[in-house]
């Protein structure tokens, strides 16, 4: 009867001790309330949304190689994994599309979520700074995200929608289609208000008031508007850009310098996230085996005397097969991991080709000339200025060294669509390194093609009505 | 001291007269089978003389001629008083008790009289679940209970089979699952191993009852109405699986041992599916390239480079399978004494799946022992260890995609051209990259011998019961149980060919625990209401808690040295990952349950439950929970009672509520997570919306069944109908993807499932030697969304379904395919629902439900059992009709979109000219035309009938030949599983049996075995 009693007492302590039972937390979240009330907790949040960008399908996913894809900058190796072919033969469809979209919604929602906290701290360097790094990330991303779904702002009749311009963390939201010209101006106005409020230098890997200026120079590039595009440049610039020089490019794709180098998404080591790497090659047997590899035109147009030939390309064999493989992300320098770099998303090499542009399409031939002699000089050995050049031959002369210096950089296709232009692919050369091989199928995307605008998903379109499918899918 | 001697005296005049004056009466004991009744007290009527039978119901006992009466008793039946007059035999026959005469139910908590019993429950005995070639006990429902829907979606040997009972009941795939029970614990069931967040699984597919030996089960019971599992309050809306161990018995020790040995083949797909071979294959590439305007110089080389000529010619499909070994023994050991009784068993199961590569090995121990300290006072101790060894395939069974990994060797086998050679004119396996070699989807011969893709797990469960009877008819339980349950699970990628080349080989190293510990305390009261004891309740309240915590730890690494034997990750150069992630829970419940009987005709039930969990958000911490069910036994009624017809008639009735909580531990709670990490520094994120609202989600459920016993029960049937409903079913409230969202968890959603099920066993023919059983059961369901929150959305499981209220929960949503142009052989859609208009651009045909569903409308099964003597013929059909099955991966294998990989036999119905009337397109190389994908050409008919077990038996009953071997039981058999298959649709490219989503992807086909089994008893 004893052991009896034993068991009765100890089933009513366990009864007593219910509720606390049941009260169970997490192991790696907070509560919300508790999450922003320091600014160590606000700079966790900035850390939180750097780390956005890192996700899949933007600056460590498929975003340094799908315009390249898309374009005529590589050809698929018959030796790969034929990996995003549905994107290179522009067969993409609304249920097949790129998952860029719900991304880059969800980096924003951290930028807006510190954007709506901060205002409770007190005035100062700290919340200003903090504001102009979530007001200019998350103008970037939607800048991205507009060149990718939707015309450009050029193209666009008053009439054509984009994406939704969220600057809200409701969930609740059931938003209605932008214009398109309406969305590139508020690109612009996030980043006009972040420029007095971001500060000079925030270290390495973050946004500070030249990257600010040089979104703002790509910005105004895409709305046409060269006058603030030159504006916006020289400030990013400053009096005497540095490109690097010939002696250093080649560091910055080993991260050796961030000279040249506005902006990086920083991927350590630790992090170990080799995407960017992989999207273009695995290393097998010790040899680079290449998803993509450079076309054979646009490889003849890398001359000997150009730094950017070895740094961007290698010619070797895989499999008995010479081809000309992508290098950019080939790894750090040292015990470096394949594919493990930080992820370059804004060159000054790249805000000097829009001011080059913009000053030629502004009448400014001469500016134009010496941006464009600048950058040559640092990347052709034994370079002697050009003069004399002008007009229309001058522009394609920047476009061309624009296709040269931004290759592998995700610029090619979104330039295209910018400026109108199809995408022609040569039918006559293959994957290997002397054009034989397999060749282009899908060989011509007109001018306006439908499929320059990348489908929005159907899951967005079919749950939210007002959000329109783009037209052609 | 005088007593003492005078007592002294007493027993000397006693032996004194014994010695004297005894003489010896033998007899057997038998039941009213006829059957010798073991251990039965044999005692002289007045005095201590007594003795107890042997095994065989045998005794011999020498009585004082003055003996009279002898009383025979045993445990279970009437004791019984006999006059011996002058006879030295003497035969008695026992009848049970009348307690124990009908057949007993397990029930939540306890167990019940079937008669008094008012719910929808069926029992499964231990011999239809022993000795049988599957890997865990719940394969064996498949077609062993109506209501009872239990399907693979892999042929992976442990793999985990969905359950569903009475229909779909949630809306995430998890939580559909029933709860199951093992000896009154509440475990966690289903598959334990990595799974986390829906990442990446090295095991596709697990199954914690894969640790279980089937052969130390005794029975499996199945709850299907609200009557039965509404105690389960929160936790039984999907239905309950109670499985009860074996148990020792009273006796001389029992040793029984079994052992099997047989061989598994894998059952091929319909001809349509298998990978055509190189003539046809290089037919399609000239016809391909030709249809896309390619030059002849193009052609040539095109086909040169592919090795045209070269007389390759590879079956990828036989190349990736084989004939497994299949071997079980096992051994136990039971018996005991009216204190102590016991069980002990050992078992080794070892199953070699049909697809390189795929295993399952597993040892399993257990002891219960059961001691009655006084005749209040007993307690049970049981452990079970099982320890399993899974080798798998890289496959995945989910909706993810994950049967496209380049390893898949079901995915290969028909990616793979026939013309790759999958070895080195050496004999050494071909890896090199070009278009001869394995460039892009891996050589999985070379694969299968050098990756390593496996789970060790262990699994405890213990167990500590203890009964106290406080007063006559008041019993007091206190039931702790544990399980105890930690996967190892490693993957090794090689460092020479396949997903590890890019990084000199990876290795992925996953560690989960799951200690989950339940505690109930229960008080049972058997009440006789009248005098006679025909009017009588028993009540029962409880209080139960149990928590689980989880734990996982993660390590990857890379960079291995160039020696494939060292696969352990301490031998990379990097390691990758190191994390570790917890998660727990807990509930607590008060239930209480009181039966009423009058006369065993009517009864009447009800159950109350109140639950707590911490998965339930902070504004519904609570719920409450109850059944009421009745049922009349109309046979026990005296106008029946004498009926030659009707030997057994109940009707019953049930209506209920109960729960399911299978919600995600946190998921409630608005949340700001950590790991979102920039610079190697921590960074945060407000990553989960929350609902503080957030509860279980409801079912109500009616039953209303009918059992019927016709000419002595040789013919019996049950027939049941029910209507569930669910009510605020989680569904992920959609949200617009501009919020960073794609949805925020709800109890949303309401569910219906009706639905008739008939089981029917007749008995045609039943004589001294020749007896023929006929089990036929049939399942029916319809289900029914009713409610959503805003009109249709995708089915969170899957895109390919749309939910839409009043339709049927796994409705496929997709273009609806209109054949081929029989000018062009362009392929051509119905342009919307009307189907009235056709179009050739995939753009311009609407999605719309083109009125199939993954979810069968009828299955069951039909078995039948032939004994003759002692030779047993059975064999058992299952059957399941009405469903679709979706191939997930058909635009690789079919059209020219992908004109470098291996294509279905199908292709070869292609278009090819004017005129032709074919479903299959023009072959052009490179199509893009969509035609393979999105829409209802990649769906066939999931009707099939399987002769799912065939079984040729023979039982040695010759009493001298067994004592001569020394030993009480023999028999052998012979045993066929899943020998045939019947598939009606002459389209379909897989085995129609793909779980109940209806995927096919390329996962581990299904097997089919044959062996020869040994059993005896000594």
């Amino acid at each position: 009867m004893k052991k009896f009693l034993y068991l009765i007492a100890l089933s009513a302590f366990f009864a007593s001790c219910k509720k606390a039972e049941l009260d169970l937390q997490p192991f790696n979240q907070i509560e919300t309330a508790s999450a922003f009330t320091t600014q160590t907790d606000v700079t966790l949040a900035i850390n939180g949304m750097y780390n956005g960008l890192r996700t899949n399908n933007y600056v460590n996913g498929n975003w340094n190689i799908i315009a390249d894809v898309m374009a005529d900058n590589v050809i698929v190796s018959s030796l790969g994994r034929q990996t995003l072919t549905f994107f290179g033969d522009w067969r993409y469809n609304a249920d097949n599309t790129l998952g860029f979209f719900q991304t880059g919604y969800s980096i924003n929602r951290r930028a807006n979520a510190i954007l709506e906290n901060i205002e409770a701290f007190p005035a100062g360097a700290f919340k200003d700074n903090t504001k102009g790094e979530a007001l200019a990330l998350r103008a970037m991303v939607y800048l991205d995200m507009v060149r990718t779904y939707s015309k450009t702002f050029e193209n666009a009749s008053a009439t054509d929608s984009t994406m939704a311009y969220i600057t809200t963390t409701d969930a609740k939201i059931l938003p209605s289609k932008e214009s398109v010209k309406g969305f590139y101006n508020k690109v612009i106005s996030d980043l006009t208000t972040a420029l007095p409020l971001i500060g000079a230098n925030n270290g390495v890997g973050r946004f500070n008031k030249a990257v600010v200026s040089g979104l703002l120079s790509r910005a105004y590039l895409y709305t046409g508007d060269f006058a603030n595009c030159i504006t916006a440049s020289n400030a990013a610039l400053g009096t005497t850009p540095v490109l690097p020089n010939i002696a250093d490019f080649p560091k910055i794709w080993t991260d050796d310098t961030n000279n040249g180098v506005l902006l990086k998404v920083l991927n350590t080591t630790l992090d170990n996230v080799n995407t960017l790497g992989v999207n273009y090659f695995q290393i097998v047997g010790g040899l680079i085996k290449s998803e993509y590899v450079v076309e054979y035109n646009l490889n003849k147009k890398y001359l000997s005397n150009d730094v950017r030939t070895s740094s961007y390309i290698q010619t070797s064999l895989f499999n008995g097969v010479l081809q000309n493989h992508i290098v950019k992300y080939r790894s750090r320098s040292g015990a470096g991991v394949a594919g493990v770099v930080d992820a370059k998303v804004l060159r000054t090499a790249e805000v000097l080709l829009n001011r080059a542009e913009a000053y030629q399409r502004s009448g400014f031939d001469l500016n134009a000339l010496a941006d464009l002699n600048l950058l040559k000089s640092n990347r052709y050995t034994g370079f002697t200025n050009i003069v004399g050049l002008a007009g229309p031959a001058l522009l394609a002369e920047i476009l061309a060294e624009r296709r040269l210096e931004l290759a592998f950089e995700s610029d090619r296709f979104w330039d295209l669509k910018r400026r109108n232009q199809p995408v022609v692919r040569d039918p006559n050369f293959g994957d290997r390194a002397d054009g034989t091989g397999v060749k282009y199928i899908f060989t011509n995307l007109a001018a306006g093609d439908y499929r320059f605008q990348i489908p929005f998903p159907s899951t967005e379109v079919n749950f939210n009505k007002a959000f329109t499918q783009n037209p052609g899918y | 001291m005088r007593k003492l001697v005078t007592m002294l005296l007493c027993v000397i005049l006693a032996i004194t007269q014994l010695a004297a004056q005894s003489r010896t009466v033998k007899g057997k004991v038998t039941d009213e089978k006829g059957n010798g009744v073991p251990q039965a007290s044999v005692l002289v009527k007045g005095t201590t003389v007594g003795t107890t039978t042997l095994n065989d119901g045998t005794y011999s006992i020498a009585v004082p001629s003055t003996a009279k009466i002898l009383v025979v008793s045993s445990l279970n039946f009437a004791s019984q008083e006999i006059t011996i007059g002058t006879k030295s035999e003497v035969n008695v026959f026992l009848q049970s008790n009348s307690q124990n005469l009908e057949e007993v139910v397990v029930v939540g908590y306890g167990t019940q009289k079937k008669t008094n019993s008012t719910a929808s429950t069926v029992k499964i005995g231990g011999d239809k679940l022993s000795d049988k070639p599957f890997a865990s006990i719940d394969q064996m429902l498949q077609g062993a209970a109506a209501g009872v829907q239990s399907t693979a979606s892999t042929g992976q040997p442990g793999a985990n089979q969905q359950i569903r009972i009475r229909g779909i009941g949630s809306f995430s795939l998890g939580a559909s699952q029933p709860l199951f029970v093992i000896d009154g614990v509440i475990m966690n069931g289903g598959d334990l191993s990595n799974g986390n967040g829906g990442g990446f699984n090295i095991n596709p597919s697990t199954n914690v009852l894969a640790t279980l030996n089937s052969d130390d089960v005794e029975s499996v019971s199945i709850l299907k109405d609200a009557a039965a599992t509404s105690i389960y309050g929160s936790r039984g809306g999907n239905g309950v699986i109670l499985i009860t161990t074996k148990s020792g018995k009273v006796g001389k020790t029992q040793f029984r041992l079994s052992t099997d040995l047989g061989i598994n083949s894998v059952i091929l797909p319909p001809k349509a599916g298998r990978p055509i071979r190189a003539d046809d294959w290089f037919n399609l590439l000239k016809e391909g390239l030709t249809n896309n305007g390619a030059s002849a110089a193009t052609i040539n080389t095109t086909m040169a480079s592919y090795g045209y000529g070269n007389g390759v010619d590879i079956d990828w499909f036989d190349l990736i399978t084989r004939k497994g070994t299949q071997q079980q023994v096992n051994l136990s050991a039971s018996g005991g004494d009216a204190k102590t009784k016991f069980f002990l068993s050992g078992g080794y199961f070892k199953q070699q799946g049909t697809t390189l590569g795929t295993d399952l090995t597993r040892f399993t121990g257990n002891v219960k022992i059961t001691h009655t300290a006084t005749d209040r006072l007993s307690f049970t101790t049981k452990i079970t260890v099982g320890d399993v060894v899974q080798n798998s395939a890289l496959a995945s069974n989910g909706p993810s995609g994950g049967g496209g990994f380049f390893g898949n060797p079901g995915y290969v086998s028909l990616v793979l051209r026939p013309t790759q050679n999958p070895y080195n004119a050496d004999g050494t396996y071909n890896i090199s990259s070009n278009n001869l070699g394995f460039p892009a989807h891996y050589n999985p011969l070379y694969v299968a011998a050098n990756d390593k893709r496996y789970l060790k797990a262990l699994s405890i469960l213990g167990g500590e019961t203890v009964e106290y009877k406080i007063l006559s008819g008041l019993k007091f339980t206190s039931n702790l149980g544990i399980q105890y349950n930690a996967n190892e699970e490693y993957q090794f990628n090689n460092q020479f060919h396949g997903d590890g080349s890019g990084s000199a080989g990876s290795a992925l190293s996953i560690y989960t625990r799951n200690f989950l510990w339940s505690w109930y305390n229960q008080l049972d009261y058997h009440i006789d209401i009248n005098r006679s004891k025909r009017f009588y309740a028993d009540v029962k309240a409880g209080y139960e808690v149990t928590k689980n915590s989880r734990l996982q730890q993660q390590s990857a690494a890379q960079g291995f040295p160039p020696k494939l034997d060292l696969y352990s990750s301490e031998n990379a150069a990097t390691s990758t990952t190191g994390q570790q992630f917890s998660s727990d829970y807990a509930f607590t419940g008060a239930y209480s349950t009181a039966s009423f009987s009058y006369d065993d005709r009517f009864n009447l039930y009800g159950s109350f439950r109140r639950d707590g969990s911490s998965r339930f958000g902070s504004n519904n911490p609570f719920g409450n929970f109850w059944s009421v069910g009745t049922s009349w036994n109309v046979s026990n009624e005296n106008f029946l009672k004498s009926s030659t017809v009707i030997s057994n008639l109940k009707l019953r009735a049930s209506y209920g509520t109960n729960g399911n909580a299978e919600i995600g531990n946190y998921a409630w709670r608005p949340q700001y997570g950590f790991g979102y990490n920039y610079n190697g520094i921590a960074g945060g994120t407000f990553n989960v919306i929350g609902n503080t609202d957030l509860t279980w989600e409801q079912n109500k459920q009616t039953d209303i069944g009918i059992e019927l016993g016709l000419f002595k029960n040789r013919v019996s049937i049950t027939a049941d109908y029910y209507k569930r409903t669910t009510n605020g079913s989680l569904l992920s409230q959609q949200l617009s993807r501009t919020t960073g969202f794609t949805g925020v968890i709800n109890n949303l959603g309401n569910l219906q499932n009706k639905g008739i099920e008939l089981s029917l066993t007749v008995i045609p023919v039943q004589t001294k030697n020749f007896s023929w059983t006929v089990n036929f059961n049939y399942s029916h369901n319809k289900n029914q969304v009713t409610k959503l929150p805003s009109g249709d959305q995708f089915n969170p499981q899957s895109g390919s379904y749309l939910l839409r209220e009043g339709q049927d929960f796994y409705s496929y949503y997709t273009r609806a395919w209109a054949g081929v142009n029989p000018d062009t052989g362009s392929p051509q859609w119905y342009t919307d629902s009307t189907r009235s208009a056709v179009t050739t651009t995939f753009a311009a045909a609407k999605l719309f439900l083109v009125g199939k569903s993954a979810s069968p409308t009828d299955f069951g099964s039909l078995g039948n059992t032939f004994t003759f003597k002692n030779f047993t013929c059975s064999f058992d059909f299952y059957y399941n009709y009405g469903n679709y099955v979706a191939e997930n991966y058909f635009r690789f294998f079919t059209d020219g979109s992908f004109p470098t990989r291996g294509k279905y036999t199908f292709m070869l119905d292609r278009w090819q000219k004017k005129g032709d009337i074919t479903n299959v397109p023009i072959y052009k190389y490179g199509d893009a035309t969509n035609g393979a994908t999105g829409s209802d050409r990649l769906f066939f008919k999931g009707d099939y009938v399987r002769l799912r077990n065939i079984q040729f038996g023979y039982q040695l009953s010759d009493k001298n030949v067994l004592a001569k071997l020394h030993l009480t039981a023999l028999s052998f058999y012979v045993r066929g599983t899943n020998l045939w298959t019947k598939v009606y649709d002459p389209n379909a490219t897989s085995d129609p049996e793909q779980g109940v989503q209806g995927f096919s992807n390329q996962s581990v086909a299904p097997s089919s075995s044959v062996t020869v089994g040994l059993n005896l008893g000594f």
